[in-house]
């Protein structure tokens, strides 16, 4: 929902380690991060935070679940076994059985990039500079079709 | 042959507790001699303060309390409603109340007890924050502060409740070990 932004972050995790030095703080262990209607579970979450402002979120699971209710009322799910927010870039990297699901329309595939800013999903695999990626995993989408 | 008796009789009594006797002021006169012992308190101090300083004279530490009480035998001192600042390298400062310290001997570490408060100001970039818990060991050596008790921490980013803590005040590092529940202020 749009205010999710504004309401508090609670976090809940066996530990948490902080470095100021290092500009990091790492949760771990039942990890369950909530803000608004965004609900994120996964088994350790770091957060990059060089001068005390986020920089980058990585999440891993077996999957990493969230979920998070739109503004028009349905309940957007995802799952993956690694997943990145990077904050400036408003951009949201899933890797490993990714899948994105509204409703029962579904979305799976090795590597999803979701931009919140506008809205453009990618999937397929990745392109990563420096790295040959031999094809692997095919893009699975389920649309259902809105009887109007 | 009677009397006889008799007469031996009160004197193994008079006999039985003399003995008696002697033997409890034996151990009370014990207590007296010079021999050092695990209980004796050789100097007490009331309303003090103590500094640590560095080879160049810079304070790193000073610790001020109500009572301060110093025992012979391990050199260990208790001190009461204790007050400790602290001075990082970088001069970042960390002041801690505590209801009782007890300083294990020359080692330095000190075991803090009841109603601990450590606070940290606002430092350039660094943010404050107050942590409270029941007890706490600071090793003002190594500048390193622990415990196996809840803690809450408050900032003005949120707060941090936990159970069992490690930090390095050098480092930057704090490790809460389980049961962690926090809440953040959402990112202006």
């Amino acid at each position: 929902l749009q205010g999710d932004v504004t309401k508090p972050v609670r976090i809940e995790a066996d530990t948490i380690v902080f470095n100021k030095a290092k500009g990091f703080g790492k949760y771990s262990g039942n990890v369950v991060i909530v803000q608004g209607s965004l609900q994120i579970r996964a088994s350790e979450i770091e957060i990059k935070a060089p001068n005390s402002s986020i920089e980058l979120i990585t999440a891993k699971g077996s999957p990493v679940r969230f979920q998070q209710t739109m503004d028009d009322g349905k309940v957007a799910k995802g799952q993956a076994n690694l997943l990145r927010y990077a904050v400036k870039e408003k951009k949201l990297y899933l890797d490993g059985s990714a899948e994105l699901s509204q409703n029962n329309d579904k979305f799976s595939s090795q590597h999803i990039e979701y931009s919140t800013r506008t809205g453009e999903l990618k999937a397929g695999v990745a392109k990563v500079k420096g790295q040959n990626t031999k094809a692997k995993g095919r893009v699975s989408a389920i649309f259902y079709p809105t009887n109007k | 042959m009677k009397t006889f008796g008799r007469i031996f009789f009160v004197l193994a009594i008079l006999f039985a507790s003399a003995v008696t006797w002697l033997n409890l002021s034996w151990k009370s006169i014990e207590q007296l001699t010079n021999s050092p012992s695990e209980s004796r308190i050789d100097y007490y101090l009331n309303d003090f303060t103590l500094m640590k300083t560095d080879g160049d004279g810079k304070v790193s530490y000073h610790v001020t309390g109500q009572h301060l009480t110093h025992n012979q035998g391990t050199g260990a001192s208790d001190i009461y409603q204790p007050y400790v600042e602290a001075r990082s390298d970088n001069g970042e400062l960390v002041t801690i109340n505590a209801q009782k310290a007890t300083q294990e001997g020359k080692s330095g570490n000190m075991s803090l007890s009841g109603e601990i408060k450590v606070y940290k100001p606002l430092f350039k970039d660094s943010p404050e924050f107050m942590l409270t818990t029941q007890n706490m060991t600071y090793n003002p050596t190594t500048q390193t502060i622990s415990s196996a008790d809840d803690i809450d921490l408050v900032s003005d980013q949120g707060y941090l409740h936990g159970t069992g803590f490690e930090t390095n005040l050098d480092e930057q590092e704090l490790r809460i070990l389980s049961n962690v529940q926090a809440e953040f202020k959402p990112a202006q």
